[in-house]
């Protein structure tokens, strides 16, 4: 073995920085894999750390109507902590500039956020803007319409004075409001808005805290039943449900960033595997040599077996500081879509776990090409033009191998992107399409060997031969790129369709939307 | 006497399209232990293909060829490379020493696949008979013609093979580096008591071992003994 260990380090001279290049492409793939799965880890984390933020309170009840009287009983015996909020849409005016946006409205009585704080400039403006005819406004329309605080916003029949920047409500992305751009005013403000009139799109809503620990889940169901009669349209909402409902696009977002990772992953080996073919190809007659000194098949498949997963590790560490590097750059890149913060720094055992994946799964694909080593024939020392064939020993190897990487295909899909079924679809469907891609490359060669006119030119005919003489890269060129093509175009497709789940919880939450 | 190589009834077809092409037809030989022996014949006569098989390179499509007592049709690919590392040394026409591996390196290989201790010192040493002393640490594209050749007779020496193939040794140097490694060649193998086989075109070089088959189309058509042979 020490011997092989030293071939492997002798043989690989001149070669390395072709080596360190074949490295790139498993590198990018566990790159993307480690920074994809710590994001996700990370996501994970902080919805079940940030629960009660998501929702600012312990319960929400929300409805269509003005609660009716026994609805505003029963709120009334349930104790705790109670606020209102009002929400509606209207397009608001900036007298400075003139500007005018739409903006949702939300009326706040009480001291809302139970949970988490909204984040203003200044920062007492939260608390003050409660007490006068102040508004918060969101920092976009103040940066859009070069407006500051101390400006006037015409809601409605009232004129608030704009009391600060609403930077960040707990459990709302940036991006959310975005789109619908919240400004906050003191519900005693109201009614004298007139912006809560017939045919209105209103949301009414009371939230609760309360200090003992019961159970909110069971008395949200019974909010809801006993409501049922009066208050149809009434939904109770707990941080458990929003957490529940938010887990759930996480865990879709998870697949998704996952089967990202894993496409990322698998077009790394496919350029690994094409790489070993090349390299072993060139290294044959070497092979050759030494097996006419005695070296044994296995011997010699060892040497190209080690560099091969020297090459995977190497390539695995350098993919995981580089994911740990995008992983550090992360939130500032996606801060404006994740409600709340994410702590996303880099974990050892999710490297450990890159590098134990792209090292297995660079040797699982390296394998099939290297299989020519054992086969190769000592007869090719003294004949360069000898191609060996393949023994029946190693036909059956060949065929292990491949089962091999099937299943070690269908386990990595199946670590990340969760589900079984998808894991053997998705096999399934590379299997297919890799099947297909080798027939199209067989297709092509006999078909330009066969139908290549004779009245072309003669760099068009030595052009076009090429795809069929000897030592050619037909086969090998068309299932690398097929196959990456059709990895990214999977990719692709499923970013542009989301599930019906996806488009319900989507409909929902503005947070999940922008998710 | 014993019989390092016993070629009996060799034959050797490839399959050329549809029909089957016999290279060797019925070969039988016996080589002495510690005698030369050359393989001439032109180009296509199947030279090569004999000494591959001999060497066990190869497996012939019918007959016998027992190395150093063994009876190679029995044994598999890698049984055949175990026998090649304990008995056989080759030299080839265009030298094959491994790119990657340093001339030192190349010579030691044979003696670090048996497993043993020093090889790197005993080929320095050999590199030093072969006049390559000075070279050890050059690889095989800093080297000329003569001295690739010459590396890989030391390579081909260092274990103290019972056989040594060579084909064509001088096939691809000039007469002048040609005529040197030739002596190289055949003053080691007096000094080792190694049993040569050796395929050439060149009857000169032939008429310097102590036997010359001559091959024509695969058949053996002149075996001769040669009375001023090796002596020469």
């Amino acid at each position: 073995m020490l011997w092989v260990l030293l071939m492997a380090w002798r043989d690989s001279r001149g070669f390395r920085h072709r080596l360190l290049l074949y490295t790139s492409a498993i590198a990018i793939g566990i790159a993307a894999l480690t920074s994809l799965r710590g994001l996700s880890h990370a996501m994970k984390e902080g919805v079940a750390q940030q629960a009660s933020e998501l929702l600012g309170a312990d319960l929400e009840v929300e409805s269509k109507q003005p609660f009716s009287a026994a609805a505003e009983s029963l709120f009334d015996s349930l104790g705790g902590q109670r606020a209102n909020m009002v929400e509606t849409y209207s397009m608001v005016l900036l007298p400075k500039s003139g500007g005018t946006r739409l903006c949702e409205i939300r009326a706040i009585g009480g001291d809302w956020p139970f949970y988490g704080e909204l984040l203003t400039d200044p920062p007492e403006a939260a608390a003050e803007f409660r007490q006068h005819r102040d508004a918060l406004v969101d920092n976009g329309i103040l940066l859009q319409y070069e407006a500051a605080v101390g400006d006037s916003i015409k809601i409605g029949r009232v004129t608030f004075r704009i009391a600060g920047r609403l930077l960040g409500i707990p459990g709302e992305t940036a991006v959310r409001t975005d789109i619908r751009p919240p400004v906050l005013i003191p519900m005693s403000f109201l009614a004298q808005t007139e912006l809560v009139q017939y045919g209105s799109r209103v949301e009414y809503k009371a939230l609760f805290q309360f200090e003992d620990t019961r159970d909110t889940e069971s008395l949200a169901e019974r909010i809801e039943a006993d409501l049922q009669g009066e208050d149809s349209d009434i939904d109770a909402d707990t941080a458990r449900d929003r957490q529940q409902r938010l887990g759930r696009t996480i865990r879709n977002l998870d697949r998704f960033l996952g089967l990202g990772g894993f496409i990322a992953l698998l077009l790394g080996a496919v350029g690994v595997a094409s790489a070993i073919h090349a390299y072993i190809q060139q290294k044959l007659e070497s092979v050759a040599i030494l097996r006419s000194l005695g070296a044994t098949g296995n011997q010699a498949l060892w040497i190209y077996l080690l560099q091969a997963g020297a090459l995977g590790f190497i390539g695995s560490a350098a993919g995981a500081l580089a994911g740990a590097g995008v992983l550090l750059a992360l939130p500032a890149m996606i801060a404006d879509f994740l409600p709340g913060t994410v702590d996303v720094s880099p974990r050892f055992t999710t490297a450990l776990e890159g590098i134990g994946i792209g090292t297995a799964i660079a040797l699982l694909f390296a394998a099939r090409p290297l299989l020519a080593v054992r086969s190769a024939s000592p007869l090719l020392a003294i004949r360069v033009s000898y191609e060996s064939g393949v023994r029946s020993g190693d036909r059956v190897l060949r065929g292990l191998v491949l089962l091999a990487t099937g299943v070690g295909t269908f386990l990595l899909a199946r670590l990340l992107a969760g589900r079984p079924d998808h894991a053997l679809f998705f096999t399934i469907g590379t299997a297919v399409a890799l099947t297909l891609l080798a027939l199209s490359a067989h297709l092509l060669r006999s078909s330009v060997r066969r139908f290549s006119p004779r009245s072309f030119s003669y760099v068009k005919r030595q052009g076009l031969a090429n795809l069929y003489r000897p030592h050619n890269q037909t086969l090998l060129l068309m299932v690398s790129l097929g196959l990456g093509t059709f990895l990214v175009a999977t990719l692709y497709t499923a970013q542009s369709s989301p599930g019906p789940h996806h488009q319900h919880w989507w409909r929902r939450t503005a947070q999940c939307r922008a998710l | 006497m014993t019989y390092v190589l016993d070629v009996r009834d060799l034959t050797h077809k490839y399959r050329s399209g549809e029909r089957d092409l016999t290279v060797l037809a019925d070969v039988t030989f016996r080589v002495a232990s510690g005698t030369s022996c050359a393989i001439v014949g032109p180009s296509g006569s199947g030279k090569t293909t004999l000494l591959g098989l001999c060497a066990g390179l190869d497996r012939a499509s019918s007959g016998t060829v027992i190395l150093n007592g063994q009876p190679l049709e029995g044994l598999d690919e890698d049984e055949r490379a175990l026998l090649r590392r304990e008995s056989v040394g080759f030299v080839f026409q265009n030298f094959q020493l491994i790119p990657t591996l340093s001339a030192v390196e190349n010579v030691s290989v044979p003696l670090e696949l048996r497993g043993e201790s020093g090889a790197r010192d005993r080929a320095a040493e050999l590199l030093g008979r072969v006049g390559l002393g000075d070279r050890l640490d050059h690889y095989p594209v800093q080297l000329s013609g003569g001295e690739q050749q010459r590396v890989g007779l030391a390579r081909a020496f260092i274990h103290g093979p019972t056989i040594l193939f060579a084909d064509e040794p001088t096939g691809n140097l000039d007469a002048d580096t040609g005529g040197s490694v030739e002596d190289l060649l055949f003053d080691l193998n007096r000094e080792t008591g190694t049993t040569l086989v050796l395929v050439t075109h060149d009857v000169e070089l032939a008429g310097r071992c102590s036997r010359m088959i001559r091959l024509r189309a695969g058949i053996v058509v002149e075996d001769c003994q040669q009375v001023d042979g090796a002596s020469r």
